[in-house]
């Protein structure tokens, strides 16, 4: 057992022992299994033990114990074979001899003899010699019976003669007949040859052949010498018989004996070995209890030794552990299982007196936070208060300035407004100049403003964005119409591009639309010297409907890196330096910012200086429904209302149009209006009349002989320029809706475009508000 | 309530099963004409055979009756069921038992021949050969001559072995072969006084030497109360002192 442990070592940290130590089945088991086999060996023991008896008894009491009986019943048997042979000898009575003859040989025919062929044979011999016994004592029966009738004659004689006449004579017959008597009651040869000697005595006057003549008389046939005869026969079958008896009784005795003292021999043999197996199952008996109560023993003392004082241990230093916070120490196991509640024990004392210390120490921690949290509080509560006073303060900064918009917009429009009348009253070239100047300054001053309050308002939270079924188409027109001038005056190229697939109509507030353009247009115009400004509106890639991506693309000075996030703040340019060079307010991008986040989006940059800078931002509108058809009585008032509206403003038209139908019929729509028109029939008519005359509104169709609309707009145009005329709003009419053309007109200079057909609403309508009455 | 139900029950079990055990009487059949074992005196029944079967039965603690049948009807008789076992010295044979049930041997014999001692020197085939050998039919005696001696010898096959016996006594046969307790018993008659058993006993092999009786196929609980009853008499001194009345020896 000593090779299966080992011997104590000290627990460390990295215990590589682990794996040598033994688990707790194990070992157990090795304890159990000697246990099993020394057992098993024991009980082999005992159980062949108890076979032997079991097979002895029953060998015994199958075999053995009849074969006993066998014998006894042998030896019975021949004692009274020998007692029937006693009585054959013995019996006077011839039918008793021959009854205890025929017992006799029924003895010995018994089956208890036959099993053991000696007996058998010499029992056999010992019928024979009873047999022949009674045999002999027949034959004697005869003799003694004729004995015994010449010896009654003999007594009866004797007593018959008593006279005394004849007892001389008697006397010698009376001697003579005694003699007789006492020759037929011999009992032995001897005595036989002593009457023999004495003849002569007893013969009467000495004469033996006197007897012979008594004997005559007695029985006729019968002789002295025949008496002695007879006599010695009777004598010698008596020895005879004697001798046969005595053999007989001594052989069946002797057999007898040696039967009794066989068997009591074997049976004291077989109970022997009974008895010697029984001890030796006993004493196998004893020592397997003895065996297994000492290894209950053994098992108890290694349980309690190798499980049950380790785990108490490890309960009692568990508990230390935790009182006390720190680690323990505990003796090595010796099972692995043990070994390996013990290693978790002791790193779970460990872990419990790091966990105090770490508490600890997070007490501390939480001490002083809170301590800090205390600080950062009432810092807090200090920031909040004057995060309220500063919010307070824009607030009302911010209430102030929308509040005040209107009042300062109103002297503005009537600084304005004078200047505008003081120009109508005929100022003298120099008196125009100064007035224009401060009309500009004026417009510059109220752009400001506009900016400023617009700013605020968003701030403010007071901007509201309107939803109204508006056309992009139309908003980046007047964009284009606002700038394409400005543009070109600077040399840059400057085209406004709508995709085809964007849809045109949408819900949104054309008037905000139009501002973050205009900023973005504007600043791209300001900050480019060379090159192109691009405009680009076309659907989002994500396929949604109503998401439209925005882009105001140049190729000038561009922003730095550094700068690009401070753009979008207020009041700031890229560079301090860019205000002094190029003017501005600095919030267009803020408020333009500001206005694409309100309307969902976000305004991105992409920029690199020299090369150019790109704006972008996608907004999300509704789509307006189909435009429901024209509810012909809605139509009808609306074309009434505007009707109305251009009779009290009728406005001079230029028509040009080359076809008559169209003529006529746009000649028709106009004609309640109220409206002077004049007709052109080509391109080259409409420059002519238009230099002649002085229109609200230009008409022109562009699918005409000789010249066609984009060149007489383009002329008209020339013309305005050459002559500092505003420009008049020419309306394109045209065949063709397809974006292309929408950006010929536009390039060409016209303000607005209609598609053919011309819807009588649309007509006025467009006619209406490019006069500015709607 | 429930405990006195159940004791009720069980008194009136007990009681109902005492009647039961008062005086059972066997029907015993026997033969009557197997002298000393079974003969008939003055009418009554006697023998060997008769005193074993009223010894038994009132070592079982019953009565019984004696039935007196003929050898040949004994074995139906008892498969009928006008009795219950036969005492008849009757002899263990395969055949026999196809029929009925034996129990353990209750006395043992040997076979002999019996004749003249002054004619008849041996019992072998060849002494005997010529001459007239009688017994009783359909016993195993009958059945051992048949297949020993009919060659050489003439079989005389009777109805009882009383019969041969007179055959015997008037010269019609030379030799009867009987068990020799019988031929015990006929040896000391008048009769029987010229004549002695001649030659050696058949041998123990032959089933004829053990006597048992007979019992109805699968009763084994009379089967086995009789043998109760004859290891009782035998330890009780019953037996031995019936067996001394006949014999003075033991025939067990």
């Amino acid at each position: 057992m000593a090779e299966e442990k080992n011997g104590p070592q000290p627990s460390t940290a990295n215990d590589s022992s682990q794996g040598r130590k033994p688990a707790l089945i194990p070992v157990f088991s090795m304890y159990a299994i000697i246990a099993v086999i020394l057992l098993s060996g024991l009980g082999a023991i005992v159980g062949s033990s108890l076979t032997t008896i079991g097979n002895l008894a029953t060998d015994t009491r199958d075999n053995v114990l009849p074969a006993i009986f066998d014998r006894q019943r042998t030896a019975i048997n021949l004692e009274r074979l020998g007692r029937f042979a006693l009585i054959v000898h013995k019996a006077e009575d011839p039918k008793q001899r021959r009854t205890f003859k025929l017992a006799a040989k029924i003895l010995s025919q018994d089956t208890a003899f036959a099993n053991n062929p000696v007996i058998r044979s010499k029992v056999s011999q010992c019928y024979q010699s009873i047999e022949r016994l009674a045999l002999m004592r027949n034959r004697q029966d005869s003799l003694q019976k004729k004995i015994e009738t010449v010896r009654a004659k003999a007594q009866e004689r004797l007593i018959k003669g008593r006279s005394a006449a004849e007892f001389a004579k008697r006397r010698e017959e009376q001697t003579a007949l005694n003699f007789i008597i006492h020759l037929l009651a011999a009992k032995s040869h001897e005595d036989l040859e002593g009457l023999r000697q004495q003849l002569d005595k007893y013969a009467p006057s000495g004469d033996p052949s006197k007897l012979d003549r008594e004997i005559e008389k007695l029985d006729k046939g019968l002789r002295l010498r025949s008496i002695f005869n007879t006599k010695h026969r009777e004598l010698d079958l008596e020895n005879n018989c004697e001798k046969a008896w005595t053999e007989v009784n001594r052989e069946l005795e002797t057999m007898s004996a040696s039967l009794t003292a066989n068997a009591a021999i074997k049976a004291s043999r077989s109970f022997t070995i009974i008895a010697d197996e029984a001890s030796a199952g006993i004493n196998g008996g004893l020592t397997a209890l003895i065996i297994s109560i000492a290894t209950m023993i053994l098992m108890l003392v290694l349980i309690r030794r190798d499980v049950l004082a380790p785990i108490s241990n490890m309960v009692h230093a568990m508990a230390r552990a935790r009182s006390s916070h720190t680690p323990v120490i505990l003796p090595p196991a010796r099972l692995r299982e043990l070994h390996e509640i013990k290693t978790s024990v002791e790193q779970s004392s460990t872990l419990t007196a790091e966990i105090a210390k770490r508490t600890q120490e997070l007490e501390q921690t939480n001490a002083v936070l809170e301590k800090e949290i205390r600080e950062r509080s009432r810092t807090e509560k200090e920031l909040a208060r004057a995060k309220e006073a500063a919010e307070a303060a824009d607030n009302a900064k911010s209430d102030f300035l929308a509040g005040m918009s209107h009042e300062i917009r109103t002297p503005m429009n009537t600084i304005l407004g004078m200047a505008e009348l003081m120009l109508e009253t005929d100022p003298n070239p120099e008196q125009r100049k100064y007035i224009e100047m401060f009309k500009t300054s004026g417009h510059q001053l109220l752009g400001i403003i506009n900016d400023v309050l617009d700013i605020s308002k968003i701030e403010a939270g007071q901007l509201s964005i309107e939803k109204r079924d508006i056309s992009l188409t139309e908003i980046l027109d007047k964009i284009y119409l606002l700038y394409s001038t400005k543009a070109k005056d600077k040399g840059l190229g400057f085209s406004i591009n709508i995709d085809r697939d964007t849809p045109d109509r949408i819900i949104g507030d054309p008037v905000r639309i139009s501002q973050i353009l205009t900023n973005l247009v504007d600043n791209a115009v300001k900050f480019t010297h060379q090159g192109l400004i691009r405009v680009e509106v076309y659907p989002a890639p994500s396929e949604i409907a109503g998401e439209i991506n925005f882009t105001v693309s140049d190729t000038g000075i561009g922003i730095p890196p550094e700068s690009q996030r401070r753009v979008f703040e207020r009041f700031t340019q890229a560079d301090s330096s860019t205000t002094r060079q190029y003017g501005g307010t600095g919030l267009g991008l803020s408020i333009s910012r500001r206005l694409v986040e309100t309307m969902g989006g976000t305004l991105r940059l992409s920029s690199s200086p020299s090369k150019g800078t790109t704006f972008t931002f996608m907004l999300r509108f509704e789509l307006p429904a189909e435009a429901p058809a024209p509810d012909p009585d809605i139509a009808l008032e609306e074309i009434k209302y505007l009707t109305q509206m251009l009779q009290e403003r009728p406005a001079s038209i230029l028509l040009v149009e080359d076809s008559d139908s169209n003529r006529q019929l746009l000649q028709f729509y106009l004609a309640k209006t109220g409206c002077e028109i004049d007709f052109a029939e080509n391109g080259e008519q409409a420059v002519l009349m238009f230099k002649e005359n002085r229109y609200d509104v230009v008409l022109m169709d562009i699918q005409m002989p000789v010249m066609d609309g984009f060149e007489a707009t383009r002329q008209i145009r020339a013309y305005e320029k050459a002559n500092s005329l505003p420009p008049t709003p020419v309306i394109a009419v045209t065949a063709n809706a397809l974006s292309e053309d929408r950006g010929r007109c536009i390039e060409a200079g016209c303000t607005f475009y209609l598609a053919k057909p011309i819807s009588k609403t649309l007509l006025l309508k467009t006619v209406a508000s490019t006069v500015g009455i709607v | 309530m429930r405990c006195k139900i159940v004791i009720a029950i069980l008194l009136i079990l007990v009681l109902s099963a005492l009647p039961g055990q008062a005086q059972q009487v066997y029907r015993v059949g026997t033969e009557g004409g197997y002298p000393p074992f079974n003969f008939v005196k003055n009418g009554e029944p006697c023998g060997f055979d008769i005193d074993i079967a009223r010894a038994l039965c009132a070592a079982m603690g019953a009565s019984c009756t004696i039935v007196l049948s003929t050898w040949d009807e004994i074995i139906p008789r008892l498969v009928k069921g006008e009795y219950d076992f036969v005492v008849a010295s009757m002899a263990k044979t395969a055949q026999r038992d196809m029929l009925v049930d034996f129990t353990i041997p209750y006395y043992r014999s040997r076979t002999n021949f019996i004749g003249n001692p002054r004619e008849l020197l041996a019992s072998t085939p060849k002494s005997l050969a010529g001459k007239t050998i009688a017994t009783q039919k359909e016993t195993v005696q009958a059945e051992y001559l048949k297949a020993n001696y009919a060659k050489d010898s003439k079989l005389l096959l009777l109805n009882t072995l009383i019969e041969a016996f007179h055959a015997l006594v008037e010269g019609r046969a030379d030799a009867v072969l009987t068990d020799s307790l019988v031929g015990y018993e006929f040896l000391q008659n008048e009769v029987g006084q010229p004549f002695d058993y001649i030659g050696p006993p058949l041998t123990t092999k032959n089933p004829s030497s053990e006597a048992c009786i007979a019992v109805r196929e699968g009763d084994d609980v009379l089967r086995i109360r009789l043998e109760k009853a004859l290891q009782t008499i035998r330890l009780n001194g019953v037996y031995e002192r019936i067996n001394r009345e006949y014999f003075p020896f033991s025939i067990y």
